[in-house]
């Protein structure tokens, strides 16, 4: 995977272009936003992170002009600034994410590997919570292999839940998603479920815990 | 103060010092005018009595005498309040009748003209008139002198004099009560002025209003309005580069944050990984503080939070809020509650700001809130939108109550963690939407509770923008 780096700090341009080599990108560094357009040019790139505040062109005229002769790579933003007008004029001008420094290593790798498979047409690989594997495209769980006995109910619980891995899902969101398809999940039921689900999953290491006022998470339980 | 010089008194001692001489100079014109009127008045009768004794001097033998019945001298020296006396002589002096220690100068040569002289008798003062006289039959002419005491020209004098005078100081005194009261009424606006700038807190350096300031005070509050200006630039400048500051350290200590962070994933000694995790929890100290003076400089009145305000869910602002520290807590063995109604509790606010207010709360009991098994973030729309972070933790002592809201200042000092900016980013966020921030904690609480409450939302002018 081939990866144009945008950055004019050479330390932090260092620290990335090490951290996203060894984490198995292969990257192209620029200080600046003239060469920046000028790399874009001369050839294809699986994704291109890019800073705004940058010498000689700045981030977004990058951006403009990437998009203005049809560029389709993926651009996630890193920038020190934060403020909501800055974030929201760069995705209108085309960038796919956006993340404010100083950021975790673990999460820039986590954005750029998604919006990749995402432009790659892949956006649901498998997803594991611990040792359990959710297949999307056949809706079954494995727990080391071994299959996990779930309804279409439950997969879909269980489905929304591990889309994010320790963060938490509003109940009102589980709720939505689900009752599109099956009228007759509501509130109530979907305690029950969750409830089932736990019941299930409690054996195998992992926990459904419920946050008051916030919602679900599922998390490998802690030993 | 009382050492300062005054205006009222100072216009009045310029008004009244010259006016009571002028005053004073006055009086002793008057009273010599008073007294030559009054001389003008009784020497009339002085005359006519002098006249009339004249004419009762009879001719006896060639000899002047004069009989008078007891009853006519009686009526002549009668006088209410001053004592009369007279001396009828001839031209060499022998005394005809009358008093003969009453000192009577020379007559005039012509006879019957009157020459008024003033003297003593019996060690009173005394005016007098003498004239000359020759009676038919009489060969050498006589001379005739009537005198009197002053008590009753005294008196008409004083009595004119108060008539003059009495006026003129009525007058020297309405005229300082009107300068008083002049005065007065023109330092009112003075007094208004000096409420508006009362008034002001240390940071509104807004110029102060000029309408119904005297002309001759304009100057000064135009001066002071200048110098509030250029103070607010100056203070703008100082906070821009505050924020500016924040903003640029960000980019290098990213850039430490990644190669510590990527350092972490080598193989490495174990003592070098424990160097390796200070230095990552330092760096992360310096990132949590520059954030949160960028925060802060953000939601100070320079800044202007308000063009960034909004309607805002408060209800969704905790969720989305709560939601990201919802893996730290779980990993601190907290429980994050949210206790919020089913329905939108609406504002007017920065939606960024209320997020860092919720934050800061948030992990400000994280981090204070020792052994708490939970958090509760509480949202209530009634009576006015508000929103409280409780924990169960030790509380905070008594003495760091007032405090707490202070920059940079923390209760636990000790404990190495945090930037002692949380809860002064609260008060400014809370403060720049126009609500009020307080804190509870035991024994009136079971922990600590910070409550923020803000104004309610007027539904109708909003929707003008």
């Amino acid at each position: 995977m081939r990866l144009l780096l945008v950055e004019d700090d050479p330390d932090l341009a260092d620290g990335l272009a090490a951290a996203l080599g060894r984490a198995g990108f292969s990257v192209d560094r620029v200080a600046d936003g003239k060469s920046a357009t000028d790399a874009l040019e001369a050839q294809p790139y699986d994704l291109m992170l890019l800073d705004l505040g940058l010498p000689r062109m700045d981030g977004f005229e990058v951006l403009r002009s990437a998009r203005a002769r049809k560029l389709t790579v993926p651009v996630l933003i890193l920038t020190a600034r934060d403020a909501l007008e800055d974030r929201v004029h760069g995705l209108d001008l085309g960038a796919d994410d956006y993340l404010t420094k100083p950021f975790e290593l673990a999460e820039l790798e986590a954005r750029a590997r998604a919006l990749i498979r995402r432009s790659a047409g892949n956006p649901a690989p498998d997803v594991r919570v611990g040792e359990l594997t959710i297949d999307i495209k056949t809706r079954t769980a494995r727990h080391r292999g071994e299959p996990v006995n779930l309804s279409p109910r439950d997969f879909a619980v269980l489905e929304i839940l591990a889309a994010k891995p320790g963060h938490v899902v509003a109940k009102d969101r589980l709720v939505n998603s689900i009752s599109t398809w099956d009228k007759d999940f509501s509130e109530n039921s979907a305690e029950v479920y969750v409830h089932r689900l736990r019941k299930k999953l409690g054996p195998l290491g992992i926990e459904i815990v419920t946050m008051r006022g916030f919602g679900y998470l599922i998390r490998v339980a802690p030993q | 103060m009382s050492r300062a010089p005054s205006l009222r008194r100072g216009l009045l001692a310029r008004l009244a010092i010259p006016l009571l001489a002028l005053i004073v100079a006055d009086a002793g014109l008057s009273y010599v005018f008073a007294l030559r009127f009054a001389n003008s008045a009784y020497d009339h009768w002085l005359i006519d009595s002098a006249r009339s004794l004249a004419a009762q001097v009879k001719a006896e033998g060639g000899q002047a005498t004069l009989r008078l019945p007891r009853e006519a001298l009686e009526v002549f020296e009668w006088d209410e309040r001053d004592r009369i006396v007279y001396k009828v002589s001839s031209v060499t002096g022998e005394l005809i009748i009358g008093q003969r220690s009453l000192a009577v100068p020379e007559p005039s040569r012509e006879l019957q003209h009157p020459a008024f002289f003033e003297g003593e008798f019996e060690r009173e003062p005394i005016r007098g008139v003498v004239i000359r006289a020759k009676p038919s039959g009489i060969r050498e002419p006589i001379v005739i002198a009537v005198a009197e005491t002053l008590h009753k020209r005294k008196s008409l004098a004083a009595d004119i004099l108060a008539i003059v005078l009495v006026p003129q100081v009525l007058l020297l005194l309405a005229a300082a009560l009107l300068i008083w009261s002049g005065i007065t009424a023109g330092l009112r606006s003075l007094v208004q002025v000096s409420l508006d700038l009362a008034r002001k807190d240390h940071r509104d350096l807004s110029p102060v209003p000029m309408r119904d300031v005297p002309q001759e005070v304009q100057p000064i509050i135009a001066r002071t309005n200048e110098l509030f200006g250029r103070l607010e630039e100056a203070l703008h400048a100082q906070r821009k580069f505050i924020a500016d500051a924040a903003h640029q350290l960000r980019t290098p200590l990213s850039a430490l944050k990644l190669q510590l962070e990527s350092l972490e994933r080598e193989r490495l000694p174990e003592e070098i990984r424990g160097r390796i995790a200070s230095l990552k929890n330092a760096g992360g100290r310096a990132i949590h503080l520059a954030q949160q003076l960028l925060t802060l400089a953000r939601a100070e009145p320079e800044f202007d939070p308000q063009r960034s305000f909004a309607d805002v869910d408060l209800v969704s602002v905790a969720r989305d809020t709560g939601e990201r520290w919802i893996p730290k807590a779980l990993e601190a063995g907290v429980e994050l509650v949210l206790d919020a109604p089913d329905s939108p509790v609406r504002l007017t606010g920065d939606p960024t700001l209320l997020s860092e207010l919720v934050s800061n709360l948030i992990d400000n009991a994280l981090r204070h809130g020792r052994d708490t098994r939970t958090i509760t973030v509480r949202i209530s729309g009634t009576p006015r939108p508000s929103l409280a972070v409780e924990d169960a933790g030790p509380g905070i002592p008594p003495q760091a109550k007032d405090r707490v809201f202070d920059r940079f200042y923390r209760a636990d000092a000790g404990s190495g963690e945090g930037t002692g900016l949380g809860l002064a980013i609260v008060k400014e966020i809370v403060s720049a939407h126009g609500g009020t921030v307080s804190i509870e904690t035991r024994p009136q609480f079971a922990g600590t509770r910070v409550l923020a409450v803000f104004p309610a939302v007027a539904p109708t002018v909003r929707r003008e923008r």
